[in-house]
């Protein structure tokens, strides 16, 4: 007697709980119905939608620390690059079709001593970094 | 970013919070008034947590599992609310021996559910709309179609039973914070 008592209270209250804040409205509607009870929800929506951005953000971060590690770790493990004459850099640089010097409107014979370094440099540990 | 933070990011939460936030109403309703008497906690701050949880990985989102992350967030709120119930249970009975009260630790309504449902059903009393209404929820009918059905009145008037309903609930609930701090 006593338990059918209680599961009859418990039911009512599942009911009026159903009733007041039914799942089958329209959001419109349900959030009409949870102001008119008090509830913040606006505030929540804000606050949650703020959750989300900076979760968004921390991956962001993440995949751009991971990226930068990932590129740290390959540089750490290039060899030294052999010294060469500048013209033994230049064969190599027009071998590999490398125009090097396009965005300067200038040759590769016309790039300074120190150019042609950075330019083999480059494509030497561009080699190096694709091998890995 | 993984498959799920992108799930994550793209989902609708308007609609989600929304519905998340009726879901942990009911919750709230339910247990305030059981006999448990553990859930003081508001329906945002459930809200807000069980997003937390899952955003921050500490709830993992297993999207093939699981597809609806909506129903997986009531799954989330209901597991909060649960403990939090089940540890102010066990801090009010931790004393006791392990009797059956004590293992039986998901509340059913007790005296002050009963004494809610007295209080609300004396509040309609006189009104014969609200009255009705009460009877048909206490009946199981919790649709508003159904209940303008069994009440031969439009669904509109239905609406409008429901929002005074709800007005001589909150005075209820007023009153019960007021009797409580005296």
């Amino acid at each position: 007697m006593r338990d059918e008592q209680v599961n009859s209270d418990s039911d009512t209250l599942e009911s009026l709980a159903a009733f007041l804040w039914p799942d089958d409205e329209s959001v419109e509607a349900t959030a009409e119905l949870l102001k008119a009870s008090g509830v913040d929800v606006d505030g929540t929506v804000s606050a949650v939608k703020r959750q989300v951005a900076a979760m968004v953000e921390h991956n962001r971060l993440a995949t751009l620390r991971a990226a930068r590690d990932e590129i740290a770790a390959a540089k750490a493990k290039l060899q030294p690059i052999p010294k060469k004459s500048r013209q033994e850099m230049l064969g190599e640089l027009k071998k590999q079709g490398r125009m090097v010097a396009r965005k300067m409107n200038l040759t590769l014979d016309d790039l300074s001593d120190e150019q042609v370094i950075s330019a083999y440099e480059d494509l030497k540990q561009a080699e190096q970094l694709d091998d890995q | 970013m993984t498959q799920t933070s992108k799930a994550l990011a793209e989902a609708d939460w308007d609609f989600i919070t929304v519905k998340l936030l009726a879901y942990a109403k009911r919750k709230v309703f339910r247990l305030s008034w059981s006999n448990a008497g553990a859930v003081s906690t508001k329906a945002e701050d459930l809200v807000y947590e069980a997003i937390n949880r899952v955003l921050s990985g500490e709830r993992v989102w297993a999207q093939e599992k699981h597809p609806d992350l909506l129903i997986f967030l009531y799954g989330v709120v209901k597991s909060i609310v649960s403990h939090d119930v089940k540890s102010s249970h066990n801090l009010r009975t931790e004393k006791l021996p392990d009797t059956l009260e004590r293992q039986n630790s998901i509340p059913k309504v007790g005296p002050e559910g009963q004494d809610y449902i007295d209080r609300l059903l004396s509040s309609v009393c006189g009104d014969d709309d609200l009255e009705e209404l009460v009877l048909h929820i206490a009946s199981g009918y919790t649709k508003a179609s159904d209940l303008a059905e069994q009440m031969k009145m439009p669904i509109q008037e239905v609406y409008r039973l429901r929002e005074r309903l709800q007005r001589k609930i909150e005075k209820i609930k007023t009153g019960s914070k007021k009797e409580a701090t005296l």
